[in-house]
């Protein structure tokens, strides 16, 4: 009987843990002449989730990086997917991991949609704000 | 016994001849205050800058000046750690005037002096920007302690891995230590104006 009851509480736990839900703020992109990165928070509230790319207004795709500056040497290198823990945050931030695009970003208008991809859950579009290279005011 | 002596007295002949060595090797060369030995980085060079202008190092004679390595294509620490020093030199008011920023590529084959010019005139302060040929970047990084190496990659599609300490040179050209990335603004601003 105990055995049932617990079987019977199974589903419901995992209904409970699995469900990731994301919502992602702070969007920015840094566009240089010739490479932009992007940065973000991704706030997940529910379970563990994968960020598995980014886009930008449907078109190029972002790389996904990871920076380290082990000993004083930068070095950055492609990454398929960023854990997104759960009920915890993925931060993309300088010197961390980020996204990054070759090339010239469209700047115009002013506010680019992004939208980022997951592993479990459904994709979130939102819209960046644009800045230099380093989060400079000029744009290329 | 006598073995065991013999051989714990030749292994102490061989520590005393390595410390009389290091001491000879490391003491100040008579005359000249101990300090100046430590205090020079990097050999005179002469490299071509975002003009398309020869630049020599020499000409910085007088001026104190911050050393930074890096690449245009580089997405996140290289602009990161230049608008971070251009603000940086706006805090330091009349003094930051006079600083002088070096920005020299770790990747000579795709920044051409044009390429340099596009990208260091968008952050909004003067900045020297050099290149050359790969031989002669590779000898000025060596000379200077920097690492920079290519990083897998495809066609024109790679990143350099690359040294990201900022180096500081006060007006005689003595090299007045680095500013780390990880490092805070506070102290980094204080060692910028340790150099004037």
């Amino acid at each position: 009987m105990r055995h049932l009851l617990l079987i019977a509480a199974f589903p419901a736990l995992a209904a409970c843990q699995a469900e990731p839900a994301i919502t992602v703020t702070d969007a920015t992109i840094a566009a240089g002449p010739r490479s932009a990165a992007v940065y973000a928070t991704i706030i997940n509230e529910g379970g563990a989730d994968r960020l598995v790319g980014i886009e930008v207004d449907g078109r190029a795709p972002i790389a996904l990086h990871q920076t380290s500056n082990a000993g004083g040497v930068m070095r950055m290198r492609g990454v398929d997917t960023l854990d997104v823990p759960a009920n915890g945050r993925l931060k993309l931030e300088s010197s961390g991991a980020h996204g990054m695009a070759m090339g010239r970003i469209q700047t115009d208008p002013p506010a680019v949609p992004l939208t980022f991809r997951f592993a479990n859950s459904p994709p979130v579009s939102v819209r960046a704000a644009v800045t230099g290279p380093g989060g400079t005011a000029q744009q290329p | 016994m006598n073995l065991r002596l013999l051989r714990i007295a030749l292994w102490g002949l061989v520590a005393l001849a390595l410390v009389a060595g290091a001491y000879l090797y490391l003491r100040p060369a008579p005359g000249r205050p101990p300090e100046q030995a430590q205090l020079t980085l990097g050999a005179p060079f002469v490299l071509t800058d975002q003009h398309g202008k020869s630049f020599d190092s020499r000409s910085l004679a007088g001026t104190p000046y911050v050393m930074f390595f890096g690449f245009t294509h580089c997405p996140d620490v290289c602009p990161n750690t230049l608008a971070r020093l251009a603000r940086l030199r706006g805090l330091l008011g009349d003094d930051g005037e006079r600083l002088r920023i070096l920005f020299v590529t770790v990747d000579p084959e795709r920044d051409t002096p044009a390429e340099l010019a596009r990208y260091v005139e968008l952050f909004e302060t003067p900045v020297t920007a050099l290149t050359g040929s790969p031989a002669q970047i590779a000898e000025v990084t060596r000379s200077f302690g920097i690492f920079a190496r290519k990083a897998p990659g495809t066609g024109d599609d790679y990143s350099v891995d690359h040294s990201s300490q900022v180096l500081l040179f006060d007006g005689d050209g003595r090299f007045g230590g680095t500013i780390a990335l990880e490092e805070g603004d506070g102290p980094a601003l204080q060692k910028l104006r340790n150099l004037s």
